[in-house]
């Protein structure tokens, strides 16, 4: 499946702002799931400083700075993915039979293989482990993700679980919580965002021991039947994935209590939001300021694709 | 000092020889002089008065800690190994990564540690930026060995005090650091100076370094100027700086001048809000970049506070075998990171036999001894130990051994620790002859931080040959630049500046004032006398004009204070928490004159101490000492006079004193203006005496008198004191003479000049000025208002206007803060299920 994504950052200043630095995380990445075709950053005002590096997760970072007096600033991130339903797994060998004596996908198991420095991508995995800015571990967390690791349950079967149990215990609230709305809120109040959903779960994973990372990306809406698609209803997502030795990052999206597939398009992963946000900045202003977010996910098809193609 | 057979160890005998050599007066009165050079400096001085300086020294100790050419080879040689070491660990946990790899490390305490920034690690070819200097803590164990204790690589501190400290010393025992043979601390500084150039080789010119401060709120403030004027770098703050082009640039008052290295003393967290911590506010927007792009380099580079991590202690012996193929030379006490199960086991059973090291999540440590802890401290302790292991390190505990200390006159053994200091200087590492030697408590333990100092001293490593002079001058041929990145101006400072010259002629001002107050009895105000007492009233309402405290001795309640001044008089001198008192203009100006610190000649600086002195000694005034004041208030204006004349005669013609003299003629143009107002526009028709009292205070106060009985005999009148006062362009005592120097001050500083147009604070000016001019006594005496001149009160309000005016259009161009960082709104992500 083919998609063509537009996802623009609008924002309008009361006042001129003389110098803006800003850090983006907006290009797509290339997955074993999802190949990146084509990707085109446009800033209005045009910026005087622009350059693109990878973090430590190996995102693509746009940093780029206006240096004269403006009232607006838009980014434009237009990208063309190509997801794959059934990807080749890599560098995960076949489980060792003799290592363990517990059932190879027993939580004891898996977090038994968690902590073997033989482990492929060790570092890559582990960093995920870890409390991060916005992911607190506790008791409280482990324990909500307790009920969902049954004795005898595999751990994919249970990671199915936790999920939906979030989707059922959890009410999707706009504007109930912030960015900065600590999980132990969430945790109590049960509302939030999909970007709470995803780190509730990510905390409670790691809680209990297990390597959980966030993904930021976007979804795909479907228009009501018999409706015609409107534009910009397409929103930025975020949900979780988490590390099972033997079988890699397998991706849970709690918010519509679905295994993130061909609707799914993965812009960037990290420990939480803090490492990953679209589009995050410094100005220089005394002035107010106002955004606007648009996201439009388009499905191209072989014939079409020329033509889409070119509007990139 | 002693050997256990109680002889002296030999490096003591010749500094022992020279104190044999001298008596005990003579001891104390070096003793008192270098205690005063050393306050004169301001080293103890905070503007929160609380002694910063002092709780990071603690007591001066003139004793030296003498260190033998032996001990300081073995500890130059560790030291240089731990500077290598430190760069391999930061090289490669910032790139490589091997030491997580290969599981030497433990991935918690280096991810999970808050100092490990994760938008500084380098992925692909580029390797991360080079350390450039560390501080250490080095002591000899009761046992007799040797051991580095930590290392601070995150804004290490002490080393201005170092500085400080020996040059002190060497002022007032230089016959005997001679004979010692101690080595020169500017041996380090010369090539700290070319080490630090180098960080960003290839710039085809000379290397622009500056020295970054949080400010002078900051602990080590002090030490941070104290660098910038030995050094020669300027000493800035995050929004001096801005990022252009992925690069950094100085903000000067006309221009922006490019920096290549910053030697930093803010916490590395704290330097970018953009890609560091956000909520800070403070900070380079966007430094993180400059410095990935290679276009400034950190001393030390962002991340270096990952090394001073309490965990990274306990695995230093086997990272250095991985990292160096070699032994950790003098290593510090055993430590253990709890984190892991085989170390925690043992820990759990004798948490009291170890030195505690808490990770807060905040990043800092605090460290208690497990033996002083009480039975619930340590349950405690140990229920914290099951479950968030991870967040402690144990340490043995080890006690430094002692060195002689001067207390209350006898020679003590205290326990002393050494700061010392290593920098890179190319391939090779170079560690200063030298430091500070700190006492602690008998008894406390290493690691404790921070560190109980009860005192501090010089610290002499003894060469073997006679110790020749170094110059810190630089070569011939590179004049031109050094002379321009001194003479650069930031809009910090000239706020500063600026400020500084009003408070300095507010204060002086109201002093004078005051003492005409004050030069009559106060009970005047309750005088039979019908002229004297009204004379006496307007006297004390100009105070409360001038100081603007109102109500003061003006609105409702007026009344009462004019019949019991002393109250409000008192507040209006000592009160340092009334805005515009004599006491809070001083502690405002010492303030400004503090956050440009590295600015005054030691000279100024001396006056600035006692002027600070003198200020807090203003507040312990009482009422029944207002009499004695007059004194007190003479000897103020005196130190007054003194720092205005070492503006005058000792600074040299650039922005910087256009500034500050700017800003003093403002303030003395507007408190001419606020007089006058107050004491010279009412109407006194029919009472001489009132008139004449009048006439001769507000001569008095502008310090006139003199000048106008010579001129004019004693014939008193409005017009002819108007003329001296208002008019006279060569009386510097006037509001003619501030006017035409201002016109002049503002025509000198740097403008973008559009054709023959004048910008408008000159326009204000020149306006200002003009009016005074054109203003004849005569017209400005015409009694065409039954109460009151007129066009004198006309004429003094519009200039005050214009001048308050052009003071607003001044702050905006030249001090440019108005525009705060603010972070963009975040795009809260929400997708309707």
């Amino acid at each position: 499946m083919k998609y063509r994504v537009i996802h623009e950052t609008r924002y309008s200043y009361t006042e001129s702002v003389s110098l803006c630095h800003t850090v983006a995380h907006l290009v797509p990445r290339d997955l074993p799931r999802q190949k990146l075709l084509r990707t085109h950053l446009t800033i209005d005002p045009m910026p005087s400083a622009y350059g693109e590096h990878l973090d430590i997760f190996g995102n693509t970072v746009s940093y780029f700075a206006v240096q004269l007096p403006h009232d607006h600033l838009v980014v434009r991130a237009a990208s063309v993915v190509e997801l794959n339903l059934r990807p080749k797994r890599e560098g995960h060998p076949p489980f060792d039979r003799n290592a363990s004596k517990a059932p190879p996908d027993s939580l004891e198991s898996v977090r038994e293989r968690l902590r073997d420095h033989r482990l492929p991508d060790f570092l890559d995995v582990r960093r995920f482990m870890l409390a991060s800015p916005h992911v607190t571990l506790s008791a409280d967390l482990a324990a909500y993700a307790a009920p969902s690791f049954t004795p005898g349950r595999s751990v994919p079967e249970a990671l199915r679980d936790l999920m939906k149990r979030i989707h059922r215990d959890f009410e999707f609230v706009p504007g109930y919580t912030m960015v900065s709305t600590p999980l132990q809120e969430v945790l109590k109040h049960r509302k939030g965002v999909c970007q709470d959903f995803a780190h509730l779960a990510i905390g409670s994973l790691r809680s209990v021991g297990l390597a959980a990372r966030y993904v930021s990306g976007y979804i795909e809406t479907l228009p009501p039947p018999g409706k015609k698609k409107m534009r910009g209803a397409d929103v930025s997502h975020a949900w979780y994935a988490v590390y099972v030795p033997g079988r890699g990052w397998l991706e849970y999206d709690p918010t519509n209590n679905q295994v993130p597939g061909c609707r799914h398009v993965t812009v960037a992963y990290g420990r939480d939001y803090s490492d990953v946000v679209p589009v995050k900045g410094v100005i220089f202003s005394s002035g107010l300021q106002q955004l606007v977010v648009s996201v439009d996910m388009e499905r191209l098809d072989a014939e079409g694709k020329e033509a889409d193609d070119a509007a990139v | 000092m002693w050997k256990a057979d109680g002889s002296i160890r030999p490096h003591w005998q010749t500094y022992l020889d020279a104190l044999q050599d001298m008596s005990c007066e003579e001891f104390h009165r070096r003793h008192t002089e270098v205690l005063l050079l050393l306050r004169e400096d301001g080293s103890t001085y905070n503007i929160h008065g609380e002694e910063a300086g002092e709780r990071w020294m603690g007591r001066f100790d003139p004793i030296p800690f003498i260190l033998s050419q032996e001990d300081w080879r073995r500890i130059q040689e560790a030291l240089r190994q731990r500077m290598r070491l430190l760069q391999s660990i930061f090289h490669d946990l910032y790139g490589p990564s091997t030491l997580l790899r290969e599981g030497v490390l433990p991935l918690e305490i280096v991810y999970g540690h808050p100092g490990f920034l994760h938008s500084c690690f380098r992925k692909g070819e580029s390797s991360a930026p080079p350390l450039a200097f560390c501080a250490f803590d080095v002591a000899r164990s009761t046992d007799g060995r040797w051991r580095v204790l930590r290392h601070l690589a995150k804004a290490p501190s002490g080393l201005g005090y170092a500085v400080e400290i020996r040059t002190a010393m060497a002022r007032v025992f230089p016959e005997i650091i001679r004979d010692c043979k101690a080595y020169r601390l500017s041996h380090f500084f010369r090539p700290l100076r070319t080490g630090l150039a180098g960080l960003l080789p290839d710039r085809g010119r000379d290397a622009r370094i500056v020295i970054l401060t949080p400010g002078p709120k900051a602990q080590t403030y002090f030490e941070h100027a104290y660098l910038s004027a030995y050094l020669g770098f300027p000493l800035v703050q995050g929004d001096d700086l801005t990022v252009r082009d992925a690069a950094v640039w100085l903000k000067s008052i006309d221009s922006l001048e490019r920096v290549d290295v910053i030697l930093r003393f803010v916490e590395d967290i704290r330097c970018d809000p953009l890609e560091l911590l956000s909520s800070s506010g403070e900070g380079i927007p966007g430094l993180t970049e400059a410095v990935r792009r290679g276009n400034v380099a950190l001393a030390n580079p962002l991340g270096a506070g990952l090394l001073d991590g309490a965990a990274l202690l306990a695995y230093l012996p086997e990272v250095c075998r991985h990292l160096l193929g070699e032994e950790l030379l003098l290593p510090g006490p055993a430590a253990w990171w709890c984190g892991s199960p085989e170390a925690r086991a043992g820990m759990l059973n004798r948490p009291e036999c170890y030195q505690w090291t808490e990770m807060a999540p905040g990043g800092e440590l605090q460290s208690v001894d497990g033996e002083s802890m009480s039975p619930e401290d340590l349950s405690r302790l140990k229920g914290r130990l099951q479950t968030s292991p991870e967040r402690f390190v144990a340490a043995e505990r080890m006690a430094p051994a002692s060195a002689p200390s001067l207390e209350s006159g006898t020679l003590l053994p205290r326990p002393a620790i050494l700061r010392l200091f290593a920098a890179m200087h190319g391939d090779g590492c170079l560690v200063m002859p030298g430091g500070i030697a700190r006492h602690v408590d008998p008894g406390a333990a290493f690691l404790d931080n921070p560190s109980p100092v009860t005192g501090s001293k010089d610290l002499w490593v003894l060469a073997t040959e006679p110790q020749k002079h170094t110059s810190l001058w630089l070569q011939p041929g590179r004049v031109e630049e050094s002379l321009r990145a001194g003479s650069i101006l930031t809009s910090r400072a000239a706020d500063n500046l600026f400020w500084v010259g009003r408070y300095a002629e507010r204060a002086e001002g109201l002093a004078r004032l005051l003492r005409t107050v004050l030069r009559d009895d106060v009970r005047r105000a309750l005088s039979e006398d019908r002229s004297e007492r009204e004379y006496f009233h307007l006297l004390l309402k100009s105070l409360t004009h001038i100081t603007g405290g109102f109500p003061g001795f003006v609105g409702p309640g007026g009344h009462a204070s004019l019949a019991a001044p002393e109250e409000e008089l008192l507040a209006v001198v000592a009160d340092p928490g009334r805005p515009g008192s004599l006491a809070a203009t001083l502690q405002a100006m010492i303030r400004a004159a503090y956050a440009v610190r590295e600015r005054w000649s030691k000279d100024t600086w001396r006056v600035l101490d006692d002027l600070e002195v003198k200020g807090r000694s203003l507040s312990h005034t009482r009422t029944e000492g207002l009499r004695a004041l007059q004194h007190d208030l003479d000897q103020l204006v005196t130190a007054l006079m003194a720092f205005a004349g070492l503006g005058m005669e000792s600074m040299i013609r650039e922005q910087g004193w256009l500034l500050l003299d700017i800003g003093r003629r403002i303030e003395r143009a507007l408190q001419f203006i606020d007089l006058f107002q107050s004491l010279l526009v009412q109407r006194h028709d029919g009472d001489n005496v009132l008139e004449h009292l009048v006439l001769e205070a507000a001569l008095v106060t502008t310090e006139n008198i003199i000048t106008y009985r010579r001129r004019y005999r004693s014939y008193l009148q409005l017009e002819t004191v108007l003329e001296l006062l208002l008019l006279d362009g060569t009386n510097p005592r006037s509001l003619g003479y501030q006017l035409q120097r201002l016109q002049e001050h503002v025509a000198g500083l740097p403008r973008e000049r559009a054709g023959y147009r004048l910008d408008e604070d000159e326009r204000a000016i020149l306006e200002a000025s003009s009016r005074i001019r054109l203003a004849a006594p005569k017209w400005l005496t015409e009694k065409s208002h039954p109460q009151k001149y007129i066009h004198l009160e006309n004429t003094l309000k519009k200039v005050s206007d214009l001048l308050t005016s052009a003071s607003d259009i001044l702050s905006k161009t030249y001090f440019s803060h108005i525009q705060t960082p603010q972070q963009l709104a975040p795009a809260i992500i929400e997708q309707m299920p």
